[in-house]
């Protein structure tokens, strides 16, 4: 499968702080994403015909097809179970039916509110307003629920108190990953932690949440969506952007260690992981490179210990030596040697679950490698100089690492949205000066007006579009 | 919260909950004995520092 499939679009929808999107359904802001993408990669949401999500996502297959008016539906996957961990697993899929022919333009997507529908780690209870009540629970927490084991935090931190207790690792290591990502997320405008940047101290003194996690540990809880889409490398060359070639793709773990998570059964030597090392051997075999040919690393973040044991799972350092490898600060850009999650991860740009596959990733090579169930799609440009795109859908754990461009291209390009303002009320842009399209425009870079607008497709929302020069296919 | 080992069972784990302890005292290798606790329908197996 190697380079015959790429990555040709990225779309994302605004993210804001748990709870904090109202305005419209998660399943809206799917659509919206998927329609970003599309225009982003130049193609007509008409023109998909697969789907590719994970987490059990609640947005499904038939209903996305019908809302963007897809001609036919040839494909959908749905990464079973395995929380966020699934993102580069919908990208294997998406990438693995393009490649034997099912589909030809596939969207990996997620949408994730928590506050519509239910909070994870709340047990029981309806808050007011939710739209459903929380789905019933894995069968896996039957071991560990009536002992107080609710959450993804305190399940983690089991583990990597483990990992603290057989190598010596410490939570100001921990802190050396949050720090990175808050850093990066000062370069990107759209991060919900964008203006808030983070010190070493500062994440040593937060409140704790579930020993050894505090506050700065733990990743982010946002509203929000983000999409990709695939298509088959020939066919990327038409398209709109510089396509991000799949140069390979793996999923999978230990047997036992998923179902661990719950359980906490797993046996010794493989329990304080992040259960990629099996993944990681058949990422590098896939394609043909390693861990030292890898210069920016998007890497799944629910907490920052569990980062330090990827790392060591990858390959990047020897087991049980993620701590030390992270405290010359490596991890942060652009000095750094191998910069994590450009544009602020799941600890600082938002958590849908999803990779932060986008903004800096659709730079130069990349290889994304998320944790438990660990996938590894590697991704390569088909051209490598000049940053770009963003990110992408909830993920679990992932970990994506690209190669550094001569341009520096692991910077995260700043968010186009920046330069949007919702047009005053009962206003219109006259098209003088820059184009005050809504958050609705699917353009990217937001163009300076409705001529120079090189999209051929537009959001129905684009107050725009009556003076646009473009029309939609 | 914690994992305890039962050494007699093969290395079988329970996720359980260490009682009667001082967050201090606590500690991986702190030798532990059950006690089993009734609430309501259920019975669920804690654990205390071994006397």
């Amino acid at each position: 499968m190697r380079d015959q499939v790429a990555i040709a679009g990225v779309g994302e929808t605004e993210y804001r702080p748990w709870g904090g999107i109202t305005d419209r359904s998660e399943f809206q802001l799917a659509c919206e994403a998927i329609l970003a993408a599309s225009a982003d990669a130049g193609l007509s949401p008409h023109e998909l015909d697969g789907f590719a999500s994970y987490a059990n996502d609640r947005n499904d297959a038939p209903r996305l097809a019908a809302a963007l008016g897809c001609a036919e539906l040839r494909f959908s996957g749905m990464v079973w179970d395995g929380g966020g961990g699934g993102v580069c697993a919908a990208v294997a899929h998406a990438a693995h039916a393009i490649h034997a022919g099912a589909a030809s333009a596939v969207a990996v997507v997620r949408a994730l509110c928590q506050g519509q529908f239910g909070r994870f780690g709340r047990i029981g209870g309806r808050a007011p307003g939710r739209q459903a009540a929380a789905p019933s629970l894995p069968p896996g927490f039957a071991y560990a629920l009536p002992m107080g084991l609710l959450s993804p935090a305190a399940m983690c931190a089991l583990i990597v108190r483990r990992h603290m207790h057989e190598f010596g690792t410490t939570h100001r290591q921990m802190g050396h990953v949050a720090v990175a990502a808050r850093g990066h997320a000062q370069l990107n405008p759209r991060a919900v932690m964008h203006g808030r940047p983070l010190t070493l101290e500062e994440h040593a003194a937060a409140r704790l949440i579930a020993d050894p996690f505090r506050l700065h540990d733990c990743c982010l809880e946002t509203d929000g969506a983000c999409a990709l889409i695939l298509v088959s490398a020939e066919r990327a060359r038409d398209l709109r952007r510089r396509p991000v070639h799949v140069l390979a793709a793996a999923e999978g773990g230990e047997g036992a260690w998923g179902a661990s998570l719950y359980t906490h059964a797993a046996p010794a030597p493989p329990y304080p992981s992040a259960n990629l090392a099996p993944v990681a051997r058949r990422l590098w075999a896939m394609a043909g490179c390693g861990p030292a040919d890898i210069d920016v690393a998007q890497i799944y973040e629910n907490f920052t210990g569990m980062v330090l044991l990827a790392l060591e799972d990858l390959g990047f350092c020897a087991r049980g030596e993620g701590g030390p490898f992270v405290e010359d600060g490596k991890l942060a850009g652009p000095a750094g040697a191998l910069p994590l999650n450009t544009a602020g991860g799941n600890l600082a740009e938002a958590y849908v679950r999803r990779p932060p596959a986008r903004s800096s990733c659709v730079a130069p090579e990349r290889a994304k490698m998320p944790y438990p169930p660990p996938i590894f799609p590697a991704c390569r440009p088909a051209a490598t100089t000049r940053p770009g795109g963003r990110r992408s859908a909830a993920t679990g754990s992932s970990c994506s690492a690209a190669r550094r461009a001569a341009s520096g291209a692991t910077r995260p390009r700043p968010s186009a949205r920046a330069a949007m303002r919702p047009p005053a009320a009962g206003s219109r842009s006259a098209g003088a000066g820059a184009c005050s399209a809504t958050r609705g425009c699917t353009t990217r870079p937001i163009p300076r007006s409705p001529s120079a607008c090189p999209t051929t497709w537009r959001s129905s929302s684009c107050p725009m579009q009556a003076a646009c020069a473009s029309s939609p296919t | 919260m914690a994992l305890v080992e039962l050494p007699d069972a093969g290395g079988v784990r329970l996720v359980s909950n260490v009682i009667d302890v001082q967050p201090g005292e606590l500690h991986v290798g702190l030798a532990v004995e059950v006690v089993f606790e009734d609430l309501e329908d259920v019975t669920l197996p804690r654990f205390r520092p071994a006397r």
